[in-house]
């Protein structure tokens, strides 16, 4: 019985009520209740839905940070060398004359921006916010368990976690700004960039850049190893494999690729901060030469080392984005659409297989270093490979909506646009999936177009949507619809204006990370306009969050309140807890009698039929249980 | 360091002052990728014996009211920080 091996202690749910009193086993097998204070139970807290909304605050706070720098660096793409309106002077103050005299951007603080947009969106918002935050809020209530296998070592990830983003911000304020190095910080450039006259030998941009990486990795394996041990070990009585709602499987497959593709980062990040150090040359070549001096060091090192170890992780990160809010998408199309996923176990073991693929095809990001034929054979095959499972996955999605009685809530309609938006991801990979048409392509706004379709469009349409469903759950009211769909109608019509237009420009040539074109730009004339769409399209986007941003720390306190622990009468095991759920979750041990989603069940009185219910309940609407 | 110079007739000192020397050696981490990976895995892996120590430390003092009230507790929370 997987419920008497949790950790702690009380099975399911000793105590009601919100967070108020948590059951311990303080001393071996007898339990008591304690009175937490304030600090255990809201800040350095064990118990997983605090957890995951930690995750999910800081996450969205460094979303919105990453962002504002990116939309900072559009303004110099469209109007390089002109001062920044409003923010400009703030820039001065904070990055000093020099990185930004007068209020203009220079090279410098424009790769910072950058580079610090990239790693702080990938690591630090997207991913923490996706896997960890509703992972943890909601796999343990999807499983029906009480918390997660190792509640300490949960708040251990967080906080871990907590400390890279801390010393990623603190990047930006010593001497010489952050690193500038890109999020993929190749050496040698990141091995001997932000050193020499004017930086600290550690407090410098790029040592911090790695400190910091090393303190996100350790959390993210932690968590991953969180994560599999409660699939593997909490499920509810009755929950067999091929019962777990999509999510949770989703989460499965991610937590795996978290913890087989990190390390090699980890063990890399320190290598490359040995490097800098110590002055070892892991990842120099012999032979260096910088400002017109020979590099310090022995030399003999590869810089194609770290291009592999770097993407042995980062292919897999990327699936890392997109699984978590694919499994969020499959939960809001079952419940809106009020029928089973067209093929649920097809879902699943496309997930399965982009999962493993996704480990098989790292180097088709280096299709230019001169590999070779052979390796690039291979990593081409697979690459085109995973597009199958990814297109199935598509495939059965659509399907999905075919005869269903769609609901067009909130969480629906972001749902419904991650699909198209999935899709050009996904078609846009093919032509650099291949070395003929990669060669031109390669480090062009293209290759940019393509991966934020993914992981902007995508991943966060998945976000949203799973925000606006889970909310209620987490906090018992309602986001406000109205502004919900305005919310919406502004984030995709602005996201295709900021990343549709990158394609174009990337077809023409234009380079991913010139600062101010160059001579580039003298080629790409006739696109250049587009650089006004995309900045302004970035600019109304930020403006489009402000709906949200208000929406959601209105409804936390004025919401409209949810009047039955389901209000979306969905199947799935995390509607059966009180709202919000207490510590320990359950109020009563839940069994599983039925499939995740038991929707229009031809017969059924109601048109869902949740997986703890044995016998269809005659009771129309499940009530509060914890009013 | 001092040179001398046997030109022919006259002795002249050269001086060559200490900063201009760099020191070279075969046997630091800069200038051995051997010695290099030798120094790293062996300081991570006194980072991980400093880490043990004091987790173990803390079970010896801090942690040994609870051998005296449940000792079963202490032997599966030694497990556990020894499995990590
Ligand atoms: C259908 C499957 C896909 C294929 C065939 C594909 C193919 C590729 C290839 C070949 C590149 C390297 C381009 C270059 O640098 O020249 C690339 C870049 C990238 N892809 Fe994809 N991709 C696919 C799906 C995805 C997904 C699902 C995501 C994320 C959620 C993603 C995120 C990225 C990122 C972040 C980069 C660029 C990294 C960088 O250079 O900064 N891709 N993709
Ligand atoms: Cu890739």
């Amino acid at each position: 019985m997987p419920q008497e091996k949790n950790e702690h202690g009380n099975p399911m749910g000793g105590s009601q009520g919100v967070g108020s009193t948590v059951t311990t086993r303080e001393s071996g097998h007898h339990e008591h209740q304690i009175e937490l204070s304030w600090w255990r139970r809201y800040v350095f807290s064990t118990d997983h839905k605090v957890i995951g909304i930690q995750y999910m605050i800081t996450a969205l706070f460094v979303t919105l940070f990453a962002f504002g720098l990116m939309v900072v660096m559009r303004w110099q793409l469209s109007y390089p060398g002109k001062p920044v309106p409003v923010i400009g002077p703030l820039l001065t103050a904070v990055f000093g004359a020099n990185m930004a005299p007068g209020g203009v951007m220079t090279p410098n603080l424009y790769n910072s921006f950058g580079a610090m947009h990239g790693t702080m969106m990938i690591f630090m918002a997207v991913v923490p916010a996706l896997f960890a935050g509703f992972g943890n809020f909601i796999v343990p209530l999807q499983l029906g368990a009480p918390d997660m296998a190792f509640p300490r070592l949960n708040m251990a990830s967080f906080w871990s976690f907590f400390v890279g983003v801390v010393i990623m911000l603190v990047g930006f304020l010593v001497p010489g700004g952050a690193a500038k190095s890109g999020w993929t910080s190749y050496p040698p450039l990141a091995d001997i960039a932000d050193t020499g006259m004017g930086f600290e030998p550690i407090l410098n941009g790029q040592t911090l850049w790695l400190i910091g990486m090393v303190f996100n990795i350790t959390g993210s394996l932690l968590g991953s190893i969180n994560i599999i041990a409660t699939i593997i070990q909490l499920r509810a009585p009755g929950l067999g494999w091929m019962r777990l709602p999509v999510f949770v499987w989703a989460e499965l497959v991610t937590a795996f690729l978290l913890l087989l593709a990190f390390p090699p980062l980890e063990s890399a990040a320190i290598m490359q901060l040995m490097d800098r150090l110590f002055g070892t040359s892991f990842f120099s070549p012999d032979g260096l030469v910088v400002g017109g001096r020979p590099w310090p060091a022995s030399g003999g090192g590869s810089a194609l080392l770290w291009q592999h170890l770097f993407w042995f992780l980062g292919h897999p990160e990327v699936y890392v984005t997109i699984l978590p809010s694919m499994g969020i998408v499959g939960e809001v199309f079952a419940n809106n659409t009020r029928k089973p996923l067209w093929s649920y176990k097809t879902f699943v073991y496309s997930m399965l297989a982009i999962g493993f693929i996704s480990l098989l095809v790292w180097a088709h990001h280096m299709y230019m270093t001169g590999m070779g034929q052979s390796v690039s054979i291979f990593f081409q095959v697979f690459t085109i490979m995973i597009s199958i499972p990814s297109i199935i996955l598509g495939t059965v999605l659509l399907l999905s909506l075919w005869g269903g009685s769609i609901r067009f809530s909130v969480p629906m309609l972001f749902a419904l646009a991650w699909l198209p938006m999935f899709g050009i991801g996904g078609l846009t990979g093919l032509p650099l999936g291949y070395t003929a048409s990669d060669m031109v392509l390669h480090d062009t706004y293209y290759v940019i177009g393509h991966f934020h379709y993914m992981m902007a469009p995508a991943a966060l349409m998945g976000l949203f949507a799973g925000m606006y469903y889970w909310f209620p759950k987490a906090t018992g009211r309602m986001l406000n619809e109205f502004w919900g769909k305005v919310h919406f109608w502004m984030t995709i019509i602005f996201f295709n204006g900021i990343f549709f237009p990158m394609l174009i420009q990337g077809y023409t040539g234009v380079h991913r990370r010139w600062f101010d074109g160059g001579a580039g730009w003298q080629m790409a004339q006739p696109v250049l306009w587009l650089n006004h769409v995309m900045s302004i399209s970035a600019w109304i986007l930020a403006i489009g969050q402000i709906p949200f941003i208000i929406n959601f720390f209105w409804s936390i306190w004025r919401g409209k309140k949810v009047e039955s622990d389901n209000p979306w009468q969905a199947t799935t095991l995390e509607w059966a807890t009180p709202t919000p759920p207490g510590h320990g979750n359950f109020l009563h041990p839940v069994e599983v009698y039925r499939d995740a989603y038991e929707y229009s069940v031809p017969g059924a009185s109601r048109d869902f039929l949740p997986q703890w219910e044995r016998e269809e309940s005659r009771v129309a609407e499940p009530k509060l249980s914890s009013a | 360091m001092v040179f001398l110079c046997p030109v022919a007739g006259e002795e002249k000192v050269l001086e060559i002052p200490k900063r201009d020397i760099q020191w070279w050696s075969n046997f630091t981490p800069r200038y051995s990728i051997y010695l290099a990976t030798y120094f790293t895995m062996t300081g991570l892996h006194g980072l991980h014996i400093l880490e043990g120590s004091l987790v173990l430390g803390f079970f010896w003092r801090l942690g040994a009211k609870l051998y005296r009230t449940n000792a079963e507790h202490l032997a599966n929370r030694m497990d556990l920080s020894g499995r990590f």
